[in-house]
C-alpha cells in the first residue's frame, strides 16, 4: 500500500473541493447575501484548503506506477468518505444542522445522491445552504472522482483504476482511448443536460435558485428539493405550471438514469443507440410496464378521481423512484399496497450502468434473468453451449461472475443492515423500506421513512449505518468494503 | 462449383498468349508455398510444360515436389525480395503466392508488383479479405496491393457445399454459360431406377428427354461393390489400383452399374426432379443443418448458411470447450453451439438430427469428417457432405455413403487452373485427375462447319456437350449441323485432349 500516493490524491480532491466552497462563499457573499452563511463557507473553505495543501505537500513525488488496482480502489474509498465529511462542514459551521452526526448524514446523502434528509423544516436554511446541499447531488452523480480525473490529467495512468472504481455498473467503458478525456466528455454531457434542464424549468416559470436545485437534484439522481414537500409543492401551491415542471423534471431524471455513453453518442450524432442498446430498451420497458400498472392499480383502487391524474402522479413516481431519484408529488406512502411493492421492487433494481442513479443496476437483473432462462434451457440441450448476450453486447463469463457477485453482496449487505436496524424496533416496512432507500441511494422509503417524514427521528448509530450503506451502495459496495479488509493495508 | 470468373481469366489469358490468341505460350509461373495447394498446381502445371519456380522455406518439402514434377525449387521466404531479383522476375512471369498465411501471400505480391510483375493471383483464406462484402475493398484497392486475382479458398467451398446443399444428389457440378447450364454428376446408388438400363434407353425416360450422359466415371476392378470393411481393408492393405476408377465417354450400349458417376448435361431447368432416379430417398427438404468442426471453413460456412436459409436451424459442433465459447460468443446467435464431437450421435440426434438434417463434415481433421458423416448416415439417415484434403478421399467416397465430398483444396488449384488457361472452362481433373471441359468458337476454318455431328468422327474420348448458337442451346443430337460462330463445349478426357486441340486450333 502506497500511502503517499493515497494522502497526495486526497489532497488534491480536498484541493478541488475548496474551489467549491470558495465559490459558494461568494455566493453567499453577492447573490443571497447572508453573512453567517458566508462566514460558515468561508471558514470551511480555509479548512479544506489547509488539510488539502497539508495532505497534497506532505509527501513527496510520487510515480504514476504507485497507483495500482488497488490503490484505486482505496483511494476511491477513502476520498468519498472524506469529502463527504469536509462537505459537510458548511452545515455544521452555519449552524443550520447542530448536530454533527445528521450533518454528516445530511452531506453523504448529497454526495451519494440518495436524498433523504434529517431536515424537518427545509424551507427554515438559508438559501445558499440549501444550493449546497443540492449541488452535492451533482457533483456526487457524475462522481467527484471522475470530476478530478477530467480537470487533472496529471492523475494519469492510475486515473483508470479510479474511473473503474467510481463510475457505476459492472463494466464501465472508456468512451475515447484517454481516461481523462473521457472523463470530460462525460462532464461535458452532464453540463450541457444540466444547462438544459436550468433553462427549460426557469423558461417554465420556475425561479432560478429553485431550478438550479431541482436540476442538480435531477440530474445528479439525487432528490433534494429546497420545498418541505418536494416538487409536490407547486402543485398543492395551485402553481399552474406546475404539471411542466413536473414533466420537465421526469424527462431530465429519465435522462439522467440512462446511460451517459449512449447520451455522448447522441450528442455525436447517433440517434439510434439508444434503440441498439438493450439495456436501455429494458430500462424503458420496465418504467412503461410499472407505470402502467401502478396507475390500473390506482384508477382500480379510486386514489385520484381521473385516470388523467393516474398516469400523472404514477408516471413521476416510477421514474423518480427507479432512477433513484426520490422527488415525489405525491405521498406514495398511502397508496395502494400493490403500487408500493411495485416501487420497492423498482428501488432494489434502480437505474442503468453508466447512469448517475444507483441500484443493483438493470443490466445486472437483465442478466441475472437471461443466466436463470440458460440454466433452464440447458436442461433440455445439455450440449447447447449458450452465452449471455444481448444483440450485439456480449458479456464475458468474468464480467458475468463479478455481476452475480454484487447481486448477492448487495444482498447480504441488504440483509445484514436491516438485522442491525431492526434493534431500533420501529415497524418492518419502515426498517425494510429505510434501508432499500440509502443503500440503492434513492431517498424516501415508505411508513415513517416515507415522503411526508424524513430520517431525523432515528437515533444516531441508525444514521452512521445508513450513511455507511448509502456510500456502499454509490460505489458499488467493493471500494468501501476493501477498507476493512486487512489484506488491503499490508504492504 | 463456383461460377466461372470469365473476366479474371480472360485478362490473365491476354497477357499468357499474347497476340497469337489461340496458341498458349507457356510462361514461367512462380509459386510461393509448397503446401498442398502450391504442390497440387505445380504438379499439374509442369505436366503442361510450364517452366514452374517453386519457392518454400522448407527444403524437405521441396525435396518432395522435386520428385512430383519437372520443377525449379528456390528455399527461401516468398517476402524476400532478393529472390525474385535472382531469378530476375519480370513481367512476362506469372506469380501465384499461396502459402497458408493470407499476408505473406499479399506482401509477397506486392513485391513481385515492385518487379513490374502483373499477373499475381494471392490465395487468402480471412472473410475480411472479401472484396464483395465491404465497398473499399474494392478491384482498385487490391490493384494498389499488387494482387490481381484473388482466390479465398474457403469462399469456394462453401459455394460448393451450398450449391450441393441445393442439388441433392449431385457430387459435382460446373456451370456454364453465365449459369444457365450445368453438367453435374450424380452417383447412383444402391437400388437405383437406372441400374441395368442402357444409355439407349435413357432417352425414353421423360425426364432426361433434354439431357445428355457426357460422360461416366466407374470402377475398374471387378463389378462387385465391397462392403464397407472391405473399403476399409482395400484402404489398408491394398494399392491403390484396386480402388481406381477410370473416366469413359460412354456409347448408347452403356450398361449403368451401382456406384457409377454419371456426368449429365444440360440447361439448368431440366435437371430438376432427376436425383431421385439415382437413389432413393434423397429428401431435398431440410430443417437442420450440423456442421462439424471450429476451424475457419466452418465458422464461415456456419455464417453463410445462416444468412442463406434463415429459416433453417444451424448447429455447429466443436469439442473444446474454449472454442465453443469462442465460437458463441462470436457468432450469429441463430447459430447453435454444440459443446460435443464427432462420434457423439446420440446427442445429434436428442437436437434433432433426423433425415430431414443435412450434417456436414467441414472440421480440420478430414478421417473425423468422413467418420462422422457416415455415422451420421448410419445412425439417422441425415444427407451428408464431407470435407476432405486429399485425393484419396474423393477417391473413396464411392464406396462410402456418404452422399457428397469437397475438396477445398482441389477446388482452388481448378480455379486458379481456370484463371491461367485459355478457353478451358472448367478442369474436373482435379477432382479425377482425367478429364476436362472446354469451350471453342467454331472458326471458318474448322473442319467441322457444316457437317452434320453423325457425320463426323470425333475424338474417341471426347464429347460436345452443349452447342450455343447466340443465345439457343442446342443438345447436340447427331443430326445437328456446326454453323461458324457456335460455341461448342467439349468434354474430354485427357487421352484426346491434343486431338480435340487440334480440331479447334488449327489453322
Amino acid at each position: 500500500m502506497h500511502y503517499r500516493v493515497i494522502s497526495s490524491i486526497l489532497g488534491i480532491f480536498l484541493l478541488i473541493l475548496s474551489f467549491f466552497l470558495l465559490i459558494f462563499y461568494f455566493v453567499a457573499l453577492f447573490i443571497y447575501p447572508e453573512e453567517a452563511q458566508a462566514y460558515s463557507f468561508l471558514l470551511s473553505f480555509i479548512i479544506t484548503l489547509t488539510v488539502g495543501l497539508v495532505l497534497f505537500l506532505s509527501v513527496g513525488k510520487f510515480s504514476e506506477d504507485d497507483v495500482t488496482f488497488r490503490e484505486g480502489f482505496v483511494v476511491v474509498g477513502i476520498g468519498w468518505i472524506v469529502i463527504t465529511l469536509f462537505g459537510a462542514l458548511p452545515f455544521y459551521i452555519s449552524n443550520d444542522i447542530p448536530s454533527f452526526t445528521d450533518a454528516y448524514f445530511e452531506s453523504m446523502s448529497g454526495f451519494t445522491t440518495t436524498g433523504a434528509s434529517i431536515l424537518t423544516n427545509i424551507e427554515a436554511l438559508g438559501k445558499t445552504v440549501l444550493l449546497w446541499r443540492s449541488f452535492t447531488h451533482w457533483l456526487g452523480g457524475m462522481g467527484f472522482i471522475v470530476l478530478s480525473l477530467a480537470i487533472l490529467p496529471a492523475l494519469g495512468v492510475g486515473g483508470m483504476q479510479l474511473y473503474i472504481a467510481e463510475v457505476p455498473g459492472p463494466n464501465p467503458e472508456k468512451l475515447v482511448p484517454r481516461v481523462g478525456q473521457t472523463a470530460r466528455i462525460l462532464y461535458m454531457v452532464y453540463i450541457v443536460l444540466t444547462v438544459a434542464q436550468v433553462a427549460a424549468l426557469y423558461l417554465a416559470g420556475m425561479n432560478m435558485f429553485e431550478s438550479l436545485c431541482h436540476t442538480f437534484g435531477s440530474m445528479g439522481t439525487g432528490g433534494f428539493s429546497p420545498l418541505n414537500n418536494s416538487v409536490g409543492q407547486y402543485k398543492a401551491n395551485g402553481i399552474s405550471a406546475a404539471f411542466s415542471f413536473e414533466l420537465i423534471i421526469i424527462i431530465f431524471m429519465f435522462i439522467a438514469g440512462s446511460n451517459f455513453a449512449l447520451h455522448y453518442r447522441a450528442f455525436k450524432g447517433n440517434w439510434r443507440v439508444y434503440f441498439q442498446d438493450p439495456e436501455f430498451k429494458f430500462y424503458v420497458f420496465i418504467i412503461v410496464f410499472s407505470f402502467l400498472s401502478i396507475a390500473l392499480d390506482l384508477f382500480k383502487n379510486s386514489v385520484y378521481n381521473t385516470w388523467q391524474e393516474c398516469l400523472r402522479h404514477s408516471s413521476f413516481t416510477v421514474v423518480s423512484i427507479i432512477t433513484t431519484t426520490g422527488y415525489s408529488t405525491e405521498d406514495f406512502d398511502v397508496w395502494p399496497v400493490a403500487s408500493k411493492f411495485f416501487l420497492v421492487f423498482l428501488m432494489f433494481i434502480g437505474a442503468t450502468a453508466g447512469s448517475t442513479g444507483g441500484g443493483i443496476k438493470v443490466l445486472r437483473i437483465m442478466t441475472l434473468i437471461r443466466q436463470a432462462l440458460v440454466e433452464l434451457k440447458h436442461v433440455i440441450h445439455p450440449k447447447r453451449v449458450y452465452v449471455i448476450r444481448f444483440g450485439q453486447m456480449y458479456i464475458s463469463r468474468e464480467v458475468l461472475a463479478s455481476m452475480n457477485m454484487f447481486v448477492l453482496l448487495y444482498i447480504i449487505f441488504y440483509v445484514a443492515a436491516v438485522l442491525i436496524l431492526s434493534a431500533t424496533g420501529f415497524d418492518m416496512a419502515t426498517i425494510a423500506t429505510m434501508v432499500v432507500a440509502c443503500f440503492s441511494n434513492v431517498g424516501p422509503g415508505f411508513s415513517m421513512v416515507g415522503p411526508a417524514h424524513n430520517y431525523g427521528f432515528l437515533p444516531d448509530y441508525a444514521k452512521w449505518i445508513l450513511s455507511y450503506m448509502m456510500v456502499l451502495g454509490r460505489l458499488e459496495i467493493l471500494p468501501i468494503i476493501v477498507l476493512s479488509l486487512p489484506g488491503t493495508w499490508t504492504k | 462449383m463456383s461460377k466461372p470468373k470469365k473476366s479474371m481469366a480472360s485478362s490473365i489469358v491476354e497477357k499468357l498468349s499474347g497476340k497469337d490468341k489461340n496458341k498458349i505460350v507457356k510462361n514461367r509461373v512462380v509459386i510461393v508455398g509448397a503446401g498442398q495447394v502450391g504442390l497440387h498446381i505445380m504438379e499439374r502445371l509442369s505436366q503442361e510444360n510450364y517452366n514452374v519456380i517453386l519457392i518454400d522455406e522448407s527444403e524437405e518439402i521441396l525435396a518432395k515436389s522435386r520428385a512430383l514434377g519437372d520443377v525449379a525449387t528456390i528455399l527461401g521466404n516468398g517476402c524476400n525480395p532478393d529472390i525474385y531479383a535472382e531469378i530476375a522476375l519480370n513481367k512476362k512471369d506469372v506469380f501465384l503466392a499461396v502459402t497458408n498465411s493470407d499476408e505473406t501471400n499479399l506482401v509477397a505480391c506486392n513485391i513481385a508488383q515492385t518487379y513490374g510483375c502483373t499477373t499475381k493471383i494471392a490465395r487468402v483464406r480471412q472473410s475480411f479479405y472479401r472484396s464483395e462484402e465491404k465497398s473499399h475493398l474494392n478491384p482498385e484497392f487490391w490493384k494498389k496491393m499488387g494482387v490481381e486475382v484473388l482466390f479465398n479458398q474457403d469462399l469456394l467451398t462453401i459455394n460448393e457445399i451450398q450449391h450441393l446443399i441445393d442439388n441433392p444428389g449431385t457430387i459435382d457440378t460446373v456451370f456454364l454459360n453465365k449459369d444457365k447450364v450445368q453438367i453435374a454428376a450424380y452417383k447412383v446408388k444402391p437400388n437405383s431406377l437406372l441400374i441395368g438400363r442402357r444409355l439407349i434407353g435413357l432417352r425414353d425416360v421423360p425426364l432426361f428427354e433434354n439431357l445428355l450422359v457426357v460422360a461416366v466415371n466407374t470402377f475398374l476392378s471387378s463389378n462387385e461393390k465391397p462392403d464397407f470393411l472391405g473399403t476399409i481393408k482395400n484402404k489398408l492393405n491394398i494399392t491403390r489400383e484396386s480402388v481406381k476408377t477410370n473416366t469413359i465417354i460412354p456409347r448408347g450400349d452403356y450398361k449403368i452399374t451401382e456406384g457409377d458417376l454419371l456426368y449429365v448435361a444440360g440447361a439448368r431447368n431440366d435437371f430438376s426432379g432427376i436425383s431421385h432416379l439415382f437413389g432413393p430417398k434423397l429428401i431435398k427438404d431440410f430443417s437442420k443443418v450440423f456442421i462439424l468442426g471450429g476451424s475457419i471453413l466452418s465458422r464461415q460456412l456456419a455464417t453463410h448458411l445462416t444468412k442463406a436459409y434463415p429459416k433453417k436451424k444451424i448447429f455447429l459442433l466443436e469439442l473444446s470447450k474454449k472454442d465453443a465459447f469462442y465460437l458463441a460468443e462470436s457468432l450469429d446467435p441463430r447459430i447453435n453451439v454444440l459443446l460435443t464431437g464427432p462420434h457423439d450421435m446420440n446427442s445429434l440426434i436428442n437436437e434433432g438430427l433426423d433425415k430431414y438434417s443435412i450434417f456436414i463434415g467441414a472440421s480440420k481433421d478430414e478421417d473425423d469428417n468422413v467418420l462422422s458423416c457416415l455415422l451420421a448416415k448410419e445412425k439417422s439417415n441425415a444427407r451428408t457432405i464431407a470435407v476432405v484434403q486429399s485425393n484419396t478421399y474423393g477417391q473413396l467416397v464411392k464406396y462410402l455413403d456418404i452422399d457428397a465430398t469437397v475438396s477445398p483444396k482441389s477446388l482452388i488449384v481448378e480455379d486458379v487452373l481456370r484463371a491461367l488457361r485459355h478457353n478451358v472452362y472448367d478442369v474436373l481433373s482435379a477432382k479425377e485427375h482425367d478429364a476436362e471441359i472446354l469451350e471453342f468458337e467454331v472458326s471458318s476454318k474448322c473442319v467441322l462447319v457444316n457437317q452434320r455431328l453423325r457425320e463426323f468422327k470425333f475424338p474417341e474420348n471426347a464429347i460436345i456437350a452443349f452447342i450455343f448458337r447466340g443465345d439457343e442451346i442446342i443438345i447436340p443430337r447427331g443430326e445437328v449441323t456446326v454453323n461458324v460462330g457456335d460455341h461448342l463445349v467439349i468434354f474430354s478426357l485427357k487421352s484426346s485432349l491434343e486431338e480435340v486441340l487440334s480440331i479447334f486450333q488449327s489453322k
